[in-house]
């Protein structure tokens, strides 16, 4: 299989693509600018349609139109833009509608930088929007897994009628990798897809008694949220993901996601080298946040966790500390502002709570 | 084994392009892991620019590490930025005239497709002030390439990227020649095949250049 | 015996709950007779925002989008992208539209999208209970202007239709108002060219109504209507600003 050198931007749109997204609306705003740019050439080669809308607020409500009509959709942004599109990402979930939204994240908070971070952790898994709704939020480590989860997350989103959220930074963004892409889905699989959501979705006439007048607001909100609550519980038993690397005899655990989970790998590599018994926890999705990987340790071998992040304050850190549960000392190796991880200081850290037993 | 270049000079002097051209050649013609991760910031010709290039036999965990083995600096001002970075025994290769005393002024021609208002960023991007680099310093080799005049006299100073990176090949055991040779055709050549020639002799005279500097 | 006039089947039998003399009800019933008359009655998407406008949802029988305020011609202009044989309008009040949506109405209309607009333009924000609005007259008293607007304070009403007029792309743009027969009939013409206008895929339409608020403007229905014809419509002259 032929493996092509691509950037991350260009990763998750043309997974996207190949995934039967016909529609992305999008504003310009760095460092994800490539992810438009590159659907504005290829969406129209396939029938879908591009807009540079007016605002992120305008971006994430024309994926609501789309996504009304049944057509697989999705937007992108950084930070600042996707804090923008929190209404709209609220009006998703409340109104059960599918769509993929892609989360660069950058420096923060306000306008800060342009340059990576990990900083919107907490506003991805806990707290997109008003309302106390849950996303599936996948994290993808490597360009390869860029554009495979973004390929998965169209199917999870239609599978549980409900936004799907690509926690990614901006180094992924930027860099560069060969990967192999997924097989595109055909016009003919595009076209059943979109029949297949007849039962809700509006389009061609397709008027329903039970999908009308239940797009938007209600009345008797909480059976509706007591049903999405119960989802979001089963999602705990069928949705959890997570790599765990050299854990069974680690008396160090490194925890990382997505572009810190790189740098954290490199740094078990370098410490099994040096004799230390460490191994990693990769959170693959963070919402659900994999518990058990936590609990499945021995905590009468493991000295510590490293928590590894770019975002100070630790965010992610804290699901660590709620899923270790005080059975063993949580450290954090932090970096933010745009400020990217450095491997040496993982070991710092590492070596240090290695020894401190 | 894994090797990691940095690639650094101005916005204009084509660093990026080398990184990716690296990146690509070590991907089409290795079995190799390759990262690739550029500096990116406001969009502005004269600008600061670089990019990370990994080179593996593993995957790869740190696509931008702190040292590396390689830095091909094409002015003083990415040297000065980037000599923190080199790996103890680790090579340097900076755009400078081998020749100390001779001075490289071919800023005027720098400047096109560059726009008026670059005039005044210009003069630091091509301003290669050899006589205070020493040959070897801070534990690593500095390599000396007359890129900006040897792509000048080749007929076009945006040839330099092209000296610099036949340097860094013909120094290195990173990659067979012809390999890198066959990406500059491939992906320069497509959309300009009339630079086909040009683009082979710099490439070829940095080749030459680089094996020289073998000791 | 032949029935000469009937209740379009499209608007919900039940009746209205709108406040009693509301011209958002006769707004209803219009756009359903020229659906029914367009036979797209079954083959159009509401898409509305918040305010009193949303609760047209009960009473339209077409299909329904409803999301945040102000995003109603974002998703409809997205919507009709992607399913170009659907009727689509919006239904928005001058809160929806002109304010909060300023700058998604305006780039709708500006990009030229092949979507009904339907404003009821009231002067007040309704449902809220009556704040000043980006249409409120100078002088006219709100809940969150007691003494009335100011134009040092708040700038001047603002005129949708004039403003859009500046634009290129849109085709039809319209004032009308439901204060007597001949402008219902005159409304229901507009309505009919700007759904027509969409079948004919020629581009953005707008129709813009002068409605009323008995409730929040402390009248009675009759007075409403005078209120409008003697304050409303001197500030906002009714025709066709756009018709391409």
């Amino acid at each position: 299989m032929e493996k092509i050198f691509v950037k991350g931007c260009e990763a998750v749109a043309e997974a996207a693509v190949r995934a039967g997204c016909r529609f992305f609306a999008g504003y310009p705003i760095t460092p994800q600018n490539e992810v438009p740019e590159y659907l504005a050439r290829k969406l129209p080669q396939v029938g879908g349609i591009f807009v540079q809308a007016e605002s992120e607020i305008a971006s994430i409500s024309m994926v609501f139109g789309a996504a009304a009509g049944g057509t697989r959709s999705m937007t992108s942004s950084a930070s600042t833009g996707v804090s923008l599109m929190s209404e709209g990402i609220s009006a998703l979930a409340g109104a059960h509608l599918p769509a993929v939204i892609c989360n660069f994240q950058r420096s923060g908070p306000g306008i800060s930088n342009i340059q990576p971070s990990q900083q919107d952790y907490n506003q991805a898994t806990k707290a997109h929007g008003h309302g106390a709704f849950r996303m599936l939020v996948l994290a993808p480590s490597t360009l390869q897994e860029a554009a495979d989860m973004t390929y998965r997350a169209f199917d999870l989103a239609d599978k549980y009628l409900n936004p799907v959220y690509l926690l990614l930074d901006g180094f992924t963004g930027a860099m560069m990798e060969p990967i192999v892409f997924p097989d595109p889905k055909s016009d003919e699989w595009i076209l059943e897809n979109k029949a297949s959501k007849a039962g809700w979705a509006l389009f061609d006439g397709n008027l329903r008694e039970e999908r009308r007048r239940a797009m938007g607001g209600r009345n008797d909100q909480e059976p509706d949220n007591i049903a999405s609550a119960e989802m979001y519980e089963r999602w705990k038993g069928t949705e959890v993901e997570y790599e765990e690397t050299l854990t069974d005899d680690a008396e160090l655990i490194i925890t990382a996601y997505g572009i810190s989970a790189r740098f954290a790998g490199a740094a078990v590599k370098k410490l099994r080298e040096e004799g230390l018994k460490v191994g990693l926890i990769r959170p693959v999705k963070v919402y659900p946040f994999p518990e058990e990987a936590f609990d499945k340790l021995d905590y009468t071998r493991v000295r510590g966790i490293l928590s590894v992040e770019m975002s100070i304050p630790a965010n992610f850190a804290e699901d660590v500390k709620y899923a270790a549960c005080r059975r063993a000392p949580v450290k954090t190796c932090l970096s933010s502002g745009g400020n990217i991880l450095e491997l040496d200081a993982i070991l710092d850290a590492a070596r240090e709570l290695y020894g401190s037993r | 084994m894994e090797k990691s270049i940095i690639v650094a000079g101005v916005g204009g002097q084509g660093v990026l392009l080398v990184g990716q051209t690296l990146s690509n050649a070590a991907n089409e013609t290795t079995d190799k892991f390759v990262t690739y991760f550029p500096s990116y910031g406001m969009q502005k010709r004269g600008g600061t620019s670089e990019c990370y290039v990994v080179i593996s036999d593993e995957p790869i965990g740190v696509p931008k590490p702190k040292l590396v083995d390689y830095l091909l600096a094409f002015n003083t001002e990415a040297f000065n930025r980037f000599k923190g970075n080199v790996k103890p025994g680790g090579t340097v290769f900076l755009n400078a005239a081998e020749d100390e005393a001779e001075s490289v002024s071919t800023n005027a021609d720098m400047l096109v497709g560059m726009g008026e208002g670059a005039a005044t960023d210009a003069s630091a991007m091509n301003e290669c002030a050899a006589a205070d680099v020493p040959a070897d310093t801070e534990g690593f080799k500095v390599v000396r390439v007359d890129a900006a005049k040897t792509a000048f006299n080749l007929g076009s100073s945006k040839a330099l990227n092209l000296v610099m990176t036949g340097a860094l090949i013909g120094y290195s055991d990173l990659m067979p020649a012809e390999n890198v040779l066959q990406t500059i055709f491939k992906k320069l050549g497509a959309k300009h095949p009339e630079m086909n020639e040009m683009n082979e002799k710099a490439y070829s005279l940095g080749l030459e250049a680089g094996r020289r500097s073998v000791r | 015996m032949n029935a000469v006039y009937t209740r379009p089947k499209t608007l919900d039998a039940a009746g209205s709950t709108y406040c009693p003399g509301c011209h958002h009800a006769t707004a209803n019933k219009l756009i359903c007779e020229v659906l029914e008359e367009l036979g797209q009655e079954k083959n159009a998407v509401a898409v509305m925002g918040v305010g009193c406008c949303a609760n047209s949802f009960r009473y339209l029988g077409t299909d329904l989008i409803a999301l945040p305020h102000g995003r109603p011609c974002a998703a409809a202009s997205a919507y009709k992208k992607c399913n170009p044989d659907v009727v689509t309008f919006t239904y928005q009040g001058d809160g929806d539209l002109a304010s909060i949506g300023l700058a998604e109405t305006l780039m709708a209309a500006n990009r030229g999208d092949n979507i009904t607009v339907v404003f009821i333009n009231n002067a007040v924000y309704a449902m809220t209970g009556g704040q000043i609005a980006p249409t409120t007259l100078i002088g006219q008293k709100t809940s969150t202007a007691p003494g009335g607007r100011i134009a040092e304070e708040y700038g001047y009403p603002l005129h949708m239709c004039e403003l859009m007029g500046q634009l290129r792309a849109p085709k039809y743009l319209a004032r009308v108002a439901c204060t007597d027969v001949p402008n219902v009939r005159k409304t229901r013409a507009s309505l009919m060219k700007a759904f027509k206008n969409q079948l004919d895929g020629k581009g953005f339409s707008m129709v813009e109504i002068l409605s009323n608020c008995p409730t929040n403007w402390g009248m009675s229905a009759l007075e409403s209507i005078e209120f409008i014809e003697n304050q409303l419509i001197p500030e906002y002259p009714l025709g066709e600003y756009r018709d391409i």
